[in-house]
């Protein structure tokens, strides 16, 4: 096995990479960039190196540096955690080239996933569906007719140079179509100087469905079941749940065939999931294949009782796969919510800034992935995650209220955070009915703001008496012999 | 004893007197019996009525941040809510900087316009996000500094504002 790994990455992942390292008898060294000098992942690691300053360009995404750092610690795979340099195929080649070992698919499985024209084209030849499309829509309007006749009504015309909604169009009728194609052609030509569109089949109210897949590198591919992960905010997953409460046992073996059948004709070994998009008709269609440990792992380890990240490492061994498909026995139901440094009341503005005071939930079937901690600081330099909390329940509702008692112990004080936002998603009569899909915070959260009023009494009462106690600290307490409150003050003024 | 407390706006008036743990409190004209039972790991232990309740509290420069089951309160005492009034407050900020280091996505406002308190002026892309910078006061904006395309780093100057005086009618 490994004697030494290397963690390419920051904040809970890479504590987390560290901790399996760590039961497995590996030694790791932990990267870090002058933002990051006192997180709280360097200490979970055996050494620490330096790589260079704040900015992500010039440090995490450094290839140089990082291959540099394990050259000189002596390390002998790299685990890219999630993000950054996770799915670069030159980054995968280049620590090939090192004589090193990339913890994750092979470079050549990289190139092939994170090719758009792969995604569509060769799925498609797979016989896994994707989204019904016209990719160059005729200008002639009986050709056009013809052509829209397999998508249907409603569609929806997209920009091909596009994102942000811009040159985007939703079509009910045909005697619409025309209009929408050149007021979407002129939006798209003012917004990316590019005119270019094409239809696809408009999906209402659908879900994000995703397959964990495993394969070692003897040809051995298994699934681990699905992720459901609609409840997302500027196309970013806050929730995540497993399975999904819209997923039959018929739906799932016809889905993770599919995702098995692309991970296949991608020769991908390592972990990875592929994704889909779920309509309310119950039909799925392949959106594209995430090259890594994905954020949510925590869920599927909840599940089948596996290490994922063990099983990574395992792989990159070389060793073959220890579980096969049959022992995969998906257990109960696992939700994960992200604690994110940012503000739902303001279009979730990041929040960065010092920890004042962290507090981490426990209790039964209760996991936490932290990568932060009271006093340790939420740099403006990356992404604003702070922690995960994930919860088991031998069913989903006690998942779910499991959830939402962790997520009430859960103190973040400083930066401000989305914590009361997630109670109440957790808590909305639609969450708690399953009734989820991609527009869900657009449907029930668009006008969201903090409602305090439950325990403002409380606060006001904790925060007056406290100044009481700040107040009195100087002069002698009536209770000398006994231990008071105002005798255990000393140490926890903060900025003082 | 009498603390004066400020929070989203509105003024909380807490009375009260002590007798060992039990305080006999007056909130607001609402009468409550609390007994403050310890603190520990920065929590107030409290009995509000009868009813046990954990606050979790740090000061943070002239703020008071106090964490019940899940939710945050912010809170500014009497007397530093004053001091505070005469410091920031309404004060004209000329210069809008970046508040993280970022991509400039689009630029909202033309020189010379006028924009309202809060009107977006620039869009910036930071943190894997889109974020949406607005007008901290009403203004006219002078110079601007950037354009889409930009990477921007902490701090830097954005775009420069006027004071927009009232126009006599």
């Amino acid at each position: 096995m490994f004697k030494k790994i290397l963690i390419a990455n920051r904040g809970e992942i890479a504590i987390r990479v560290a901790r399996t390292c760590r039961e497995l008898g590996i030694r790791t060294v932990a990267v870090y960039s002058d933002a990051d000098e006192s997180s709280p992942h360097l200490d979970a690691a055996d050494e620490a190196v330096r790589i260079g300053p704040p900015q992500a360009a010039a440090s995490y995404l450094h290839t140089e540096a990082l291959l540099d750092a394990a050259r000189r610690t002596g390390a002998e795979a790299i685990h890219p955690g999630y993000g950054f340099l996770s799915e670069n195929p030159t980054f995968a080649q280049l620590v090939r080239d090192a004589g090193l070992t990339f913890i994750g698919p092979s470079p050549e499985s990289l190139a092939a996933v994170g090719n758009k024209v792969f995604a569509r084209q060769t799925v498609a030849k797979l016989g896994v569906p994707v989204v019904p499309a016209v990719e160059q829509p005729s200008s002639d309007p009986t050709v056009l007719r013809e052509q829209v006749r397999a998508l249907g009504y409603p569609l929806l015309i997209k920009a091909a140079a596009g994102g942000g909604g811009k040159g985007m169009r939703i079509v009910h009728h045909e005697r619409e179509l025309a209009e929408a194609l050149a007021a979407a052609e002129r939006e798209a030509t003012a917004a990316f100087a590019e005119g270019t569109v094409y239809l696809e089949r408009y999906l209402e109210r659908p879900r994000h469905i995703e397959v964990q897949i495993l394969g070692d590198t003897h040809g051995s591919l298994i699934h681990l079941g699905e992720r459901e992960c609609s409840i997302q905010r500027r196309y970013q997953k806050i929730v995540e749940e497993t399975p999904s409460p819209a997923v039959s046992a018929q739906l799932r073996e016809a889905i993770t065939a599919a995702a098995l059948k692309v991970a296949k004709a991608a020769g991908y070994y390592n972990a990875g999931t592929v994704e889909f998009i779920l309509d309310s008709q119950g039909h799925f269609y392949f959106l594209e294949v995430n090259a890594r440990l994905q954020v949510e792992h925590p869920i599927t380890e909840w599940v089948t009782g596996l290490d994922l990240v063990r099983e990574q490492i395992r792989i990159a061994w070389g060793e073959r796969l220890g579980v096969r498909q049959d022992d995969v026995q998906n257990r109960g139901h696992a939700i994960e919510c992200r604690l994110y440094a940012e503000d739902p009341a303001h279009g979730f503005f990041p929040s960065p800034g010092k920890i004042l005071l962290w507090h981490a939930p426990s209790g039964p079937g209760v996991r936490v992935d932290a990568g932060v901690e009271t006093h340790s600081d939420v740099p403006v330099y990356y992404d604003p995650l702070m922690a995960k909390i994930s919860t088991w329940g031998q069913e989903r509702e006690q998942a779910r209220r499991r959830m939402a008692n962790a997520l009430r112990q859960c103190v973040v004080l400083g930066p401000t955070s989305n914590l009361s936002f997630l109670i109440d998603l957790i808590e909305h009569p639609a969450f708690i009915a399953a009734e989820t899909h991609t527009g869900f915070l657009s449907e029930h959260f668009s006008h969201w703001q903090r409602r305090g009023q439950p325990h403002t009494l409380t606060a006001v009462l904790a925060a007056a008496l406290h100044s009481t106690l700040r107040d009195q600290r100087a002069t002698p307490s009536p209770h000398a012999q006994r231990s008071t409150p105002w005798q255990t003050l000393g140490g926890w003024r903060i900025g003082s | 004893m009498r603390t004066v407390l400020h929070l989203d706006g509105t003024v909380y008036t807490v009375e009260y007197t002590q007798n060992g743990q039990e305080y006999q409190c007056v909130v607001n004209g609402q009468p409550l019996t609390v007994r403050l039972l310890g603190v520990r790991n920065n929590a107030l232990i409290l009995h509000i009525e009868g009813r046990p309740v954990r606050a979790y509290l740090v000061h943070d420069g002239s703020r008071v941040l106090v964490a019940v089951e899940g939710q945050v309160y912010e809170m500014t005492p009497q007397e530093r809510q004053v001091r505070t009034r005469e410091g920031d407050v309404g004060r004209f900020d000329p210069e809008v900087r970046s508040p993280m280091p970022g991509k400039i996505l689009a630029v909202l406002v033309t020189a010379g316009a006028e924009v309202d308190i809060g009107q977006p002026l620039l869009l910036l892309e930071a943190m894997k996000m889109e974020n949406t910078l607005t007008a901290g006061s009403a203004a006219r904006i002078r110079k601007i500094h950037v354009s889409p395309g930009d990477l921007v780093d902490l701090g830097q100057l954005l775009i420069e504002l006027d004071v927009v005086t009232p126009t006599a009618a």
